[in-house]
């Protein structure tokens, strides 16, 4: 996935900064210089922010652990066919780019779990077709307990 | 007084303030001193890309690879890791590196060094950060104030003149470079972690050496320990280079590169980047073409970014 070029970027990327500098700003451009250390993290959040703007995962819907939600992925081993993944979201670690979910179901009495980077290419479409209430951020207990708590 | 004397007598003999100061001054602790060394102005700006400063001419012009070219290298910061996925759907671990305004600051010739050369130099810094003695070589060479200097020793071919900027287009997309920095640095550890020993068991009998290096050598032949031998101490915080790290993409406009897999050192670090020497034997560079001796800008030319080809899915080969 190529970001977009260019030293100011596009509206939308120069958003992120909003009125600082560009974070590959050479150095002696700069009137205050803040640690390398730094300005590197800034870079780092820079690119994952501007990736996640152009990323086709924008327009999904947003949601959290204990939705139930339906996946269309390709699956690039099986000639690239589409197939739909149904399933409870057990986890969802929010890092920008790099934010990924897990969902789990039971499948012919097996239990399956399956995790996906949201910005994968091969993640093409997600719905939220449902909900439990549930008061944690991960499911993992739901591991421990009969399958009946899983299926959906 | 009699130094501002020495000063217009020199120069009418013609020799540059800079090296006139390092000569009287030597590190300039003087109150007189430093305000003589404040009036000059030693951080200015190159006047142009292709002028050199006092070492024999070395014109800046587009030239062929040779079998035996090799080309200077680039100092870089290590911003941080991030993952792309390519065409095929194929996760790849990213490091990024940035340029920041890497220039060649010193181009050492044969004729006078012995050798062929080029320093280059990245980063910026305030003139009261920087020692005396910096700040003539700076002013001698006429280039602007630097961080992070490094030598790449190069062919005859290879040469630039003093003041060229190297950016990130001198590198293609698909290439591949050796990467050197200063790894993290892990304090004083112990031989398991170090070196990579097995330790003793945890259980039988074993009395409060479970991590120990166990012996350190024969008997009364040869009755002592080898020099070298693999012990304790510290591990990390020396310079390392990484072999062959490909190059993913690259964006001419922000002077980024990014690169697959890891390179050594903290984020925020200078790394020195190079073609890989591997490479460079298998052809690589002929087949690539990468700019030599290195990338001339034009006012016409577009900036885009370029990713490298990363050969055919490598699913369907898979499937057959």
């Amino acid at each position: 996935m190529a970001a977009t070029s260019g030293a100011e970027g596009t509206a939308e990327t120069q958003a992120i900064w909003q009125g600082r500098h560009a974070p590959w700003t050479p150095t002696s451009k700069l009137t205050k210089r803040k640690h390398l250390t730094k300005r590197s993290q800034y870079m780092m959040e820079t690119l994952s922010r501007e990736l996640e703007q152009q990323s086709h995962a924008q327009k999904f819907p947003e949601f959290r652990a204990g939705d139930i939600l339906e996946c269309t992925v390709t699956v690039p081993e099986n000639r690239r066919r589409t197939s739909v993944v149904k399933g409870l979201c057990i986890a969802k670690n929010n890092a920008g780019w790099n934010t990924s979910f897990t969902i789990r179901n039971i499948v012919g009495n097996i239990p399956i779990e399956r995790s996906y980077p949201l910005h994968s290419p091969n993640l093409v479409d997600l719905k939220v077709v449902g909900s439990k209430r549930v008061r944690r951020a991960k499911l993992y207990y739901l591991r421990d307990l009969g399958n009946k708590f899983s299926r959906v | 007084g009699g130094w501002t004397d020495a000063i217009e007598a020199s120069s009418a003999k013609g020799f540059g303030d800079a090296m006139l100061a390092r000569r009287l001054l030597g590190n300039a602790r003087s109150l007189c001193a430093r305000r003589w060394m404040g009036s000059q102005n030693l951080d200015m700006e190159p006047e142009g890309v292709v002028e050199e400063a006092g070492t024999p001419a070395v014109p800046l012009e587009s030239r062929p690879w040779s079998p035996d070219s090799r080309r200077c290298g680039v100092v870089a910061v290590k911003c941080g890791m991030m993952s792309l996925w390519d065409k095929w759907g194929v996760r790849r671990p990213i490091t990024v590196l940035w340029i920041d305004e890497c220039q060649v600051t010193q181009t050492k010739t044969e004729e006078k060094h012995g050798f062929n050369s080029l320093q280059v130099g990245a980063g910026s810094k305030k003139k009261k950060q920087v020692p005396t003695a910096l700040l003539g070589h700076y002013a001698k060479h006429q280039v602007p104030i630097k961080r992070k200097l490094a030598e790449f020793q190069v062919t005859r071919d290879a040469l630039l003149p003093e003041g060229t900027e190297i950016t990130a287009a001198h590198f293609v997309a698909g290439q591949h470079v050796d990467v050197t920095g200063i790894t993290i640095g892990k304090g004083f550890q112990g031989p398991m972690k170090r070196h990579g020993f097995k330790g003793l068991p945890a259980t039988h009998g074993v009395s409060k050496a479970h991590r120990s290096h166990g012996s350190t050598g024969q008997c009364q032949d040869p009755g002592k320990v080898f020099k070298g031998k693999k012990m304790a101490g510290q591990m990390g915080k020396d310079r390392r280079t990484v072999q062959n790290v490909m190059v993913y993409q690259v964006d001419p406009s922000r002077n980024l590169l990014y690169v697959v897999g890891q390179v050594p050192g903290h984020k925020g670090n200078f790394v020195l980047v190079k073609d890989a020497i591997r490479k460079i034997w298998e052809g690589e560079h002929l087949r690539l073409n990468p700019p030599f001796p290195t990338y001339i800008p034009k006012l016409e030319d577009e900036l885009s970014i370029d990713v490298a080809d990363v050969g055919p899915d490598p699913y369907e080969a898979a499937i057959g």
